[in-house]
């Protein structure tokens, strides 16, 4: 009962947590809530389905997680005039803790956990998909949309508890996902050099949705995998490696996809959401050779 | 104080040490608090005193810089919304929207990725093999 009230906190908030990491060097990542969060903050504006997804869902976490090693919570906790409280020896093991406490923000307690390691993400992946991002005056250093999803995913799948937000934030990370694809493509438009690493952005969520993770994630919560990609892009691209994801990769992609049961979330609020994700859903660039299955099971 | 002197700021106006303070209630910013190392004490580097002449010069340039900002914005090199930001006292604190994405680092980060070849199948069995 006391988790359920707890306040809830926004990105601006935590300004001061952010100028700590800042002075730190950034040695922890932003993941989860706050991340999901950052990243429908940053694509709001552009994107309608984020802006009716957050009048379900405020953008709101009621923490904020780290992925970092020991040394690094405690040196967080006592930038912040804080202590970090570590599991011991004994206590370590089996666990993804690194240290957690709490810090005084507008007269509530935010607790700060930091994580050993993003679940779902393997270490050196947690690396490579973390980026440096503008956070108002500070720069804090994020998982990509990329990894938010991922992330999320894994908790979507594994994770049963009462009063967790890991649907509406994946729900938005799809959204995200999407939008920062598209920023990319835009961007390959002026550099030629970009589009190698764009694709193999592509291609780590293409092979990750045909994972066991992947089915998993559509049967629990109904998400539309095909979703993740901007289709209005790709279908009018005539870039040769875009021509070659579009007319080869995507239909074994789309048949792999499309034959996955996707469930009917129980949550009114969830269904919402879904339906907010089809409306806003781009037009598939190529014929899927199978129909995507509506989302129908329980 | 002289009538040759002019106080820009009155006794009583809100001293502001941070674009944020004017969010704080007017109240707790004009009275100064108890505490001797409180950044909000009134010190007297917040007043400044100037001649009438100084005054009429530094309005004068003021009216001449406002002018030549609307003149941009009608010329149409800047709309009115950077007109409004240049004219700030305040620095801007640009939105998460409004800075563009890493892309260098994004970019540089995906390169170092090693994707595992795709093969047809996966590992065979022993006896498969065989």
């Amino acid at each position: 009962m006391v988790e359920e009230n707890r306040r809830q906190f926004a990105l601006e908030e935590l300004g001061p947590v952010f100028q700590a990491q800042e002075r730190l060097g950034h040695a922890c990542v932003l993941m989860g809530g706050q991340s999901a969060c950052h990243w429908a903050k940053r694509f709001l504006a552009s994107e309608p389905a984020l802006q009716e997804l957050e009048r379900e869902a405020p953008l709101l976490s009621k923490d904020v997680d780290f992925q970092g090693d020991r040394d690094a919570v405690i040196a967080f906790a006592r930038a912040l005039g804080q202590h970090a409280e570590v599991p011991d020896f004994r206590h370590a093991f089996g666990s993804l803790m690194a240290g957690k406490f709490s810090v005084p923000i507008a007269g509530a307690a935010l607790h700060v956990e930091v994580l050993r390691k993003v679940p779902g993400l393997t270490p050196n992946l947690v690396t490579q998909l973390a980026t440096l991002e503008q956070a108002g005056p500070v720069t804090i250093r994020v998982l990509n949309p990329l990894g938010v999803v991922m992330a999320k995913a894994w908790n979507v799948v594994n994770i049963t508890k009462e009063g967790r937000h890991d649907f509406e934030q994946l729900t938005s990370a799809v959204v995200c996902l999407r939008a920062f694809y598209r920023s990319l493509f835009l961007n390959t438009e002026h550099n030629q050099s970009a589009l190698r690493p764009t694709l193999k952005l592509v291609e780590i969520a293409l092979r990750f949705t045909e994972l066991p993770a992947g089915r998993k994630t559509a049967e629990k919560c109904g998400v539309d995998w095909s979703q993740i990609l901007p289709h209005n892009f790709i279908a009018a691209s005539a870039r040769p490696e875009v021509v070659r994801l579009r007319e080869k990769r995507l239909p074994g992609w789309l048949a792999h996809i499309a034959r996955y049961r996707r469930a009917v979330p129980a949550s009114e609020t969830h269904k919402k959401m879904l339906a907010i994700l089809a409306r806003h859903a781009e037009p598939l660039c190529i014929d899927s050779p199978f129909p995507i299955r509506p989302s129908t099971f329980r | 104080m002289s009538n040759s002197e002019w106080r820009i700021r009155r006794p009583g106006a809100r001293i502001l040490h941070s674009p944020f303070d004017i969010l704080l209630p007017p109240r707790e910013l004009d009275t100064p608090p108890a505490t001797r190392h409180s950044p909000r004490m009134k010190t007297k580097g917040d007043v400044i005193y100037l001649t009438e002449k100084e005054w009429n010069a530094f309005k004068e340039q003021e009216h001449q810089e406002r002018l030549a900002l609307s003149a941009r914005v009608a010329r149409g090199e800047i709309t009115a919304l950077e007109a409004n930001r240049e004219a700030s006292i305040f620095a801007h604190v640009p939105s998460i929207a409004e800075v563009p994405l890493n892309f260098d680092l994004i970019l540089r980060n995906a390169r170092t990725i090693r994707l595992a070849p795709k093969k047809h199948g996966g590992r065979k069995s022993k006896t498969v093999r065989a």
